[in-house]
């Protein structure tokens, strides 16, 4: 699955390694990343689209709870939703593969 | 006021009556500044320990640790006792100095990138780069920590900043928490809706109980509901250990009664858990014809691992209050108590002394109500598996980063929190070993800290899992070359014994807990012992192996 974040954040030293870090952490290739430092309002602006076979609530969830972001949306979302596991399992749906 | 003086006016202003550190060249001024300071700071004899020590008063008193280091080598001392923080969600202020700020980035002595080294293992970190900042970031610092699920927060702290002029101004009140998220009237029903209709519901508790302030509301809804209850390793305790309805752990060394419980179960009432695979086993296997109603304050949280039926994120004290309904549950409850009886956690039969033993003893004899500092490896789930928790706080236990030599220094911290409490450091051979330099710290202030040693010596866990995992290929287990820990105790003043006879058990540990200030007890145990019952890693929890110990 591929898609788009668009997140604004306070320019903190180190915001943007925190949310590239968490993207890598929880599963998520980087297909693309652009960056914009606001300077008079002192806001990060990252356009960041990224795959992955894991949904893509498990980055937005991490993302959203990090210090610093303001603004965070999903954007459009690219291929199948649902992971192999959860159509094959029975009583038990599993978030990503195991 | 200098940064350094405004730092310490701060920490007094949020509480701060103890600081675990070790000082070095760029932390120098605030060292000078709390030198007419009224807080105690405690010198550990590594920053590894001095970050455990922190974690040890946090966890045992709900209050944030606090722990400094200076530049360099000192801060990244810290990052294994912050990463255990972490994963543990315990609230922890770490103070490191930084070169001055002209020269980061410079590769100048003792300089490292503290701010990007310390991102993965903290909740959030800051570098202050203008004084006038400290007063902001030190708020903010403190009330991360706290907020919502606590965790470890880094402030790196350049020489310069701590020696700058910052303007006279009144001093901040301590923040305050945000209102947390509450579930919905709807969500709440649907809860209670899956609760009614349930025939064989479990609840399955853990570390978010005690970090949610919500063991008085978790105890009231298991008594109204008449839920049979398992527990993850951070949950122990959230019921006493002979409340009826307490069934015990559960998970990769939980007993057989409570595993098959979960996986009978039709409903699991998952109440601040995390579904951390030590617990589930195989995820696709756990629980499977169970529904499930996911409390936590986390969001991120639920549905990262196993899909909830019904999502109550935030709040679990009030949720709890709302879901506890009576429940005609009586054949579920007489099923789960008869198989408690025939597959709990059992006191082997073998002659000599074991670990189980020994635990069971301890725990008799302290009446559950003891401190226990575990480290990590075999004695660790024996204390899990036989110490009978009056309290989640009285458990101290590495159970996210399973870091060995937590237990002696985070026993220190609990020790300094809690000065009118028995603490107990519960230690494998291996473990000590990692951390032992703090018997001085002990020594130093005459802590009356026990600290009690299942010497097998070996890598007991990782010997175990060769054992059953390696067909018996041991590779680099073998400590039978480990120390004189009685002489080794008595180098740092510290009176020790050993127990090498089974029918010294009970007198031993009672002069162990009746001797005045620290004390230690080695006990030898044997190599080959393991602990059981045992998931193999990627096994499912139906898989469950009860062997025996020759």
């Amino acid at each position: 699955m591929i898609f788009s974040l668009h997140i604004q954040a306070h320019s903190h030293p180190a915001m943007l390694e925190k949310i590239l870090q968490t993207t890598r952490v929880r599963g998520f290739t980087i297909r693309s990343l652009e960056v914009k430092n606001d300077a008079v309002e002192q806001l990060l602006k990252v356009h960041l689209t990224v795959e992955s076979e894991r949904p893509q609530e498990r980055l937005v969830t991490q993302l959203n709870k990090l210090g610093g972001i303001l603004e965070l949306t999903a954007l459009h979302a690219v291929a199948d939703p649902i992971p192999a596991v959860a159509r094959t399992a029975r009583n038990v749906s599993l978030m990503y593969p195991v | 006021m200098n940064g350094a003086e405004y730092i310490v006016r701060k920490l007094m202003s949020e509480g701060v009556d103890t600081l675990f550190g070790y000082p070095g060249g760029c932390i120098m001024p605030l060292y000078d500044a709390l030198l007419e300071s009224p807080i105690r700071h405690i010198l550990c004899r590594h920053e590894q320990g001095s970050a455990f020590a922190a974690n040890g008063y946090a966890r045992s008193s709900g209050r944030t640790g606090v722990c400094l280091a200076t530049s360099g080598p000192g801060a990244t001392n810290l990052i294994t006792g912050l990463a255990d923080a972490y994963m543990d969600s315990v609230p922890m202020v770490a103070i490191t100095g930084q070169v001055p700020t002209p020269l980061i980035g410079s590769d100048a002595f003792q300089e490292i990138d503290m701010l990007g080294m310390s991102l993965p293992v903290t909740k959030q970190s800051f570098l202050v780069e203008r004084i006038e900042q400290l007063p902001e970031i030190l708020d903010q610092a403190f009330h991360v920590a706290r907020e919502g699920r606590p965790g470890p927060v880094l402030v790196d702290l350049p020489k310069d900043i701590q020696l700058a002029t910052l303007p006279e101004r009144t001093l901040p009140q301590p923040a305050q928490a945000r209102p947390r998220a509450q579930a919905t009237g709807e969500q709440l029903r649907q809860a209670i809706e899956l609760i009614e209709a349930s025939r064989r519901p479990i609840i399955f508790g853990g570390g978010g109980i005690l970090l949610g302030d919500a063991i008085a509301p978790f105890r009231h809804f298991v008594d109204t509901t008449g839920i049979p209850a398992v527990f993850s390793l951070k949950g122990l305790g959230a019921l006493p250990g002979d409340h009826p309805r307490n069934m015990g752990m559960l998970g990769m060394h939980g007993s057989v009664a409570a595993n098959q419980a979960v996986q009978e179960a039709d409903l699991l009432i998952a109440v601040g858990v995390r579904f951390d695979d030590r617990v589930t086993g195989k995820l696709s296997r756990f629980a499977p014809h169970a529904r499930v109603i996911h409390l936590d304050i986390d969001p991120a949280e639920i549905g990262k691992l196993r899909q909830a039926d019904c999502a109550l994120a935030g709040d679990i004290r009030q949720h709890l209050k709302a879901l506890a309904i009576h429940l005609e549950v009586g054949d579920w409850q007489a099923a789960c108590r008869e198989r408690l009886a025939r597959d709990g956690f059992a006191q082997p039969g073998q002659d000599g002394i074991t670990g189980p033993h020994l635990l069971r003893q301890l725990s008799a004899l302290t009446r559950g109500q003891a401190i226990i500092s575990c480290d990590v490896g075999q004695h660790q789930m024996w204390v899990a598996q036989h110490y009978a928790f009056d309290h989640p706080r009285k458990h101290l236990t590495s159970g996210g980063l399973g870091a060995m030599g937590f237990g002696l220094p985070a026993a220190i911290g609990a020790q300094l929190a809690n000065p009118e409490t028995l603490v107990i450091n519960v230690a494998g051979d291996g473990s000590f070993m990692m951390n032992m330099q703090e018997l001085a710290t002990i020594g130093r202030y005459r802590l009356p800290t026990k600290i009690l040693i299942l010497d097998n010596q070996a890598l007991g866990m990782v010997r175990q899992q060769q054992a059953v995992c390696y067909q018996g290929r041991y590779s680099e287990i073998d400590l039978s070359d480990n120390p004189d820990f009685c002489t080794l105790a008595q180098a740092f003043g510290i009176p020790a014994r050993s127990l090498t006879d089974p029918d010294d058990l009970a007198y031993a540990i009672n002069k162990l807990l009746e001797t005045p200030g620290p004390a230690l007890l080695h006990v030898a145990i044997a190599t080959e012992h393991n602990v059981w019952p045992m998931v193999k890693p990627g096994d499912a929890n139906d898989q469950i192996m009860t062997g025996a110990n020759p």
